[in-house]
């Protein structure tokens, strides 16, 4: 067995050959800093060979955390692993970019006796606009294997992997300076330019048309519009485009349900069927389509390039709010989940800005919060549209409460900016623009299905184990005749009075202590609780039955402002641990977020009340 | 017959002759304006030495032309192009990379 190490510049295409190699599903965006740690796999038909992502890097001086964790890996592995070869993957349209670290690369490597390969990538875009890349020549020059190919057609892939698996002969380190980081990166850029300039494509036609699109999305009127657009139509997708499979899903769980349920005569096992599973794990299932469409959304805005576009003219709002525009990016995978939104910051080279994001991200609309959203808002909104159909009032809805989590961070953000110091430590911003590109829908499709699977799948046994819970409490003693007087019920009524001044009974309360393990346990536990108070339909009728409940307008609302702001999720709160090397930010955050929410829930009831 | 008007209110115009130089203009990054470009003479000595390798790096060098292809207002981040690739790179630290010419 055998080591290949993928290293290279960021936007290079390196994890998408690393997918096209492995036959793995590693995540791929068109801006930098997606790779933030380091996966491998086995070469699809070389076995032997075992492949590793590296995060992108622009050269071997870090100025980042990300770059940082990248080189220390990048040397811990030349030092300790069975590296047969190092490949560095270069972008060919930008030759000299990804040449720097591979005049680099070459010394390390020579020093630890690795050979060095290049795979010159996106042959397919020269290819397009008839422009030559001399890889025979460029081999030549650096003395070192240059394999031309496009990881996106697989053109050149089987040459490379023959390569690699051929033995190496023995490597010696260049004729150059011996201390790479001494060596005057000015001598790295210029020998760069020069190589580029000698076999690389000849003629800037890649970048004209990004040029005329940049005018337009970075403009201060159109980019400011066009972005405000975008976000509006992203939120408002959520909930038109995935109506019609969530209609299907509840269909589907109605017949299944009226398929089993007549099979089964014990009492008790028929009502843990019909109220536990159906009710509970049921009504969570309907919003799965729901973070599919998100998931789909949030990919074809990464993978199209213009997040980056976004970063830049989120920038000077942002900093306004303690936060640099290279924040953006991790506060809208935030959107998604805070767990890849939290990896995604390594990226912030200020560890001050750094911070703060993470501050702000746990209280980014997440896709756990969008169930409990999409019940209280069908349960209080109606389905009407206005402006001529073009606006519907519970997408409408759904900015607006996703825009309160988001202003909410930023009004953490800047209170607590404005309470520490840089320590001098602040970076600059400087970001890289990849090219526009079409999203490529099969793989966008299929990160959607595997996002939505995983988190079923991550979700679906702590939901199922809340319900078993919650529904044994809520059954017992005295099978299901009241639960008012069940073990449940007890239970509830204690911890009432703390749900009691923003109008919620002891039902929600449950369900509110049941979601601090994960957001999405609150829809599993009311369909349970609902289920046991003994009426049919659970699965179709939960926002009904929230209504039925007696839960009033304000509290509906109160729910809504409590659940965008409370940092109920353990996964997200032990990632960040780690990440920060401590679990004082995230207890904090819990206690703090916690109070926040409650008093800003409390708020929005008294104003609601005041107003209807 | 219907008449149509289109009233084009700024176009860009591409130059028909050679580019003109202006070796006395001498300024930072940050003054240049969509279109323009310019030859880098340095970095402001405030800047630290590990930006001054990244820009570097990048290809922010001495000597090198840089032009911008994007200036938005309101202090937002200008992009320029440098080589095949384009950067953006905000006030605070275009403003401590010096110019020494520029063609516009």
């Amino acid at each position: 067995m055998s080591q290949v190490l993928l290293v290279g510049s960021p936007n290079s295409g390196k994890s998408l050959l690393f997918n096209k190699l492995t036959g793995l599903n590693q995540k791929v965006a068109n801006f930098p800093g997606i790779t933030v740690g380091t996966h491998s796999g086995h070469c699809r038909h070389y076995p032997e060979l075992e492949l590793v992502d590296f995060p992108g890097v622009y050269s071997m001086h870090a100025i980042s955390g990300e770059e940082s964790i990248a080189l220390d890996a990048l040397s811990h592995a030349l030092n300790e692993g069975d590296v047969s070869s190092v490949l560095c993957v270069v972008d060919s349209t930008r030759l000299e970019k990804g040449l720097v670290f591979a005049l680099q690369l070459q010394e390390l490597c020579g020093r630890y006796g690795k050979r060095l390969l290049i795979a010159a990538n996106m042959q397919d875009v020269l290819h397009k606009h008839d422009l030559d890349f001399d890889a025979a020549g460029l081999e030549k020059a650096i003395n070192m294997p240059v394999v031309p190919l496009s990881a996106k057609t697989g053109e050149g892939l089987e040459t490379l992997e023959k390569v690699l698996a051929t033995t190496p002969g023995d490597i010696t380190a260049p004729a150059v300076a011996s201390d790479i980081i001494g060596r005057d990166e000015n001598a790295y850029r210029g020998e760069a330019e020069q190589l580029a300039r000698d076999f690389g494509p000849k003629g800037d036609l890649l970048l004209k048309t990004h040029s005329r699109a940049d005018a337009f999305f970075l403009s201060s009127f159109t980019g400011g519009v066009s972005f405000l657009l975008i976000m509006y139509f992203l939120f408002q997708s959520i909930f038109t485009w995935a109506a019609p499979v969530m209609d299907a899903v509840e269909n589907s769980l109605l017949w299944l349900s009226s398929l089993v349920l007549p099979h089964i005569s014990n009492s008790i096992a028929f009502d843990f069927i019909d109220e536990a599973i159906f009710g509970g794990l049921g009504a969570f299932l309907v919003f799965v389509p729901q973070i599919f469409v998100l998931t789909l959304m949030v990919g074809m805005l990464e993978d199209s390039g213009y997040l980056s576009r976004a970063a830049v003219i989120c920038h000077r709002p942002l900093r306004a709010f303690g936060l640099t525009g290279k924040s953006f990016i991790p506060m809208l995978s935030g959107v998604a989940c805070a767990i890849p939104g939290i990896y995604a910051a390594r990226t912030i080279e200020s560890p001050r800005r750094r911070w703060l994001t993470y501050l702000a991200i746990p209280l980014m609309p997440c896709s756990a919060r969008l169930p409990v959203y999409a019940l209280l808002i069908s349960a209080f909104i109606p389905a009407e549209s206005v402006l001529g159909g073009w606006v519907g009032l519970q997408g409408l809805a759904m900015f607006g409460v996703y825009l309160l989590g988001i202003m909410a961070g930023l009004l953490v953000t800047a209170l607590v900016s404005r309470t520490i110091d840089d320590h001098g430590e602040d970076a600059p911003f400087v970001l890289e623009m990849p090219p526009y590109r079409m999203p490529s829908w099969l793989p966008l499709l299929r990160g959607a299905w595997e996002r939505s699977k995983h988190f079923v799948t991550k979700a679906g046994p702590v939901i199922f184990w809340v319900t078993m819970v919650v529904w044994f409490l809520g059954y017992f003693p005295n099978f299901g005749a009241d639960l008012g007087e069940s073990w449940l019920g007890v239970l509830g009524h204690i911890i009432e009075p703390v749900f009691a001044p923003i109008g919620l009974d002891w039902k929600y309360g449950v369900a509110i202590i049941a979601s601090f393990l994960a957001r999405e346990v609150f829809v599993g536990t009311l369909g349970t609780l609902f289920g046991i108070e003994g009426a049919q339909d659970n699965v179709i009728s939960l926002s009904e039955r929230v209504q039925a409940s007696g839960l009033s307008v304000e509290s509906g609302f109160a729910l809504l402002v409590f659940f965008a702001i409370a940092a109920q999720c353990v996964s997200t709160l032990a990632v960040l641990a780690r990440e920060t090397g401590s679990w004082k930010l995230p207890i904090q955050m819990f206690i703090g977020y916690g109070l926040f929410a409650y008093a800003s829930a409390l708020g929005m009831y008294h104003l609601v009340g005041a107003l209807s | 017959m219907i008449r149509i008007t289109i009233r084009i209110k700024s176009v860009m115009v591409l130059p028909m002759e050679k580019t003109r130089k202006d070796d006395s203009v001498r300024g930072s990054l940050w003054q240049l304006r969509r279109g323009e470009s310019c030859v880098i003479n340095g970095f402001d000595e405030a800047m630290q030495q590990r930006f001054k390798v990244r820009l570097t790096e990048l290809g922010f060098r001495p000597g090198a032309s840089v032009s911008c292809t994007v200036a938005p207002r309101l202090g937002a981040p200008k992009l320029y192009r440098v080589a095949n690739a384009v950067y953006s790179l905000e006030k605070q630290i275009a403003e401590m990379v010096s110019t020494k010419s520029q063609f516009t």
